[in-house]
């Protein structure tokens, strides 16, 4: 894993345009991110169309990038496209309601890819409710503390914390479960 | 980067949890490492070159785009300078001013900013081309003979918003 310092200097080459640095971003965070947005929706297309929506949308932002802890900036922004997604997703839902049988092609549609083998932790994480898988994700994929998460996130840290803490113990019960 | 993630983590549960702080400690490490224990799906080798090929024409488009609204920033300023100058010529040696003058730099300044969303959300060219098109407006007024009979003040009006407009140019 890069260090800061390398980290610092592709994010300067990536303010002054340089394809090359954003070629070495992809190669750092593209595996990390897409298994974040993967344990998110359960998708291996639509983990790709987030991650492309990510790096698109880090061009145009890196500008804005003050010199904080780039991994929590990054994972901030995955988390909006998360959410961007995740809003869609609802209003597509509102406008397919009143055509049932659109709606439910829809829903599988959202769901999982045809054939893909998905592994039990995945299953098990379904049964999560989404905030909290959420949060357990961001923790576990970005690496931000809990007041960091807690900052981003906007709520207080204790909330944070006891969501991470139960959404963890319910996961690991699920996963006994089945042993 | 577990420093990073678990800094304070004591402290924190501690205030919490108090005496069961070591149980959701332990609860929490339990539960991350079974997200460990279970390998990440990675995009494939092809899904990486295609991002990066979607990166590089990303950087391009921006490339472009800055440059762009760089060119037609210098644009808009020289069109300024161009209105100042004239304009305060012409009341310098007091002779009236060609209104088709004023009247084309006022719609260069408007197509610049209004050129394909170039300049979205930039303040400091709208309120430029605003001050020009307002002096340009002015003066027209004043020729036409549609201001008012003081003219004097009409024209002190004027020169006031010249000297907004050279103000805001050298501003940047």
């Amino acid at each position: 894993m890069a260090d800061n310092k390398q980290i610092s200097e592709i994010v300067a080459g990536c303010k002054d345009g340089d394809s090359w640095c954003f070629s070495q971003l992809v190669d750092m965070y593209s595996h990390r991110c897409y298994g974040y947005f993967y344990r998110l929706t359960g998708n291996r297309d639509l983990s790709e169309e987030l991650l492309g929506e990510l790096f698109t949308r880090i061009v145009e932002k890196i500008g804005s990038f003050k010199g904080e802890y780039f991994d929590g900036w990054l994972f901030r922004i995955a988390s909006n496209i998360f959410h961007d997604h995740l809003r869609e997703r609802q209003r597509q839902k509102k406008l397919l309601e009143k055509r049932r049988e659109q709606f439910e092609e829809q829903e599988r549609e959202v769901g999982h890819n045809e054939g893909e083998d998905i592994d039990k932790l995945q299953k098990k994480l379904e049964q999560l409710d989404d905030k909290t898988r959420e949060l357990i994700m961001l923790r576990f994929y970005s690496a931000m503390s809990f007041k960091e998460i807690a900052e981003m996130r906007g709520e207080p840290i204790g909330t944070t914390l006891s969501k991470v803490h139960r959404g963890l113990k319910k996961l690991r019960e699920l996963m006994e479960q089945e042993k | 980067m577990n420093s990073r993630k678990n800094k304070n983590l004591d402290e924190l549960l501690a205030r919490f949890y108090g005496g069961e702080a070591r149980k959701v400690a332990d609860d929490i490490a339990q539960g991350e490492r079974i997200l460990r224990e279970y390998p990440d799906p990675k995009p494939d080798e092809e899904t990486i070159i295609l991002l990066k090929a979607k990166v590089t024409k990303a950087v391009a488009a921006n490339r472009e785009k800055a440059l762009r609204r760089t060119y037609y920033q210098v644009a808009a300023f020289a069109a300024a300078v161009i209105v100042i100058a004239f304009i305060s010529a012409a009341l310098l040696v007091n002779r009236p001013i060609e209104s088709r003058w004023v009247a084309t730099t006022v719609k260069v300044t408007e197509d610049i900013s209004q050129n394909d969303e170039l300049f979205y959300g930039d303040e400091e060219m709208t309120t430029l081309s605003a001050e020009v098109e307002q002096v340009g407006n002015e003066i027209t007024a004043l020729e036409i003979g549609v201001a008012s009979e003081d003219l004097d003040s009409e024209w002190i009006d004027v020169e006031m918003g010249l000297l907004d407009i050279e103000s805001d140019f050298w501003k940047g």
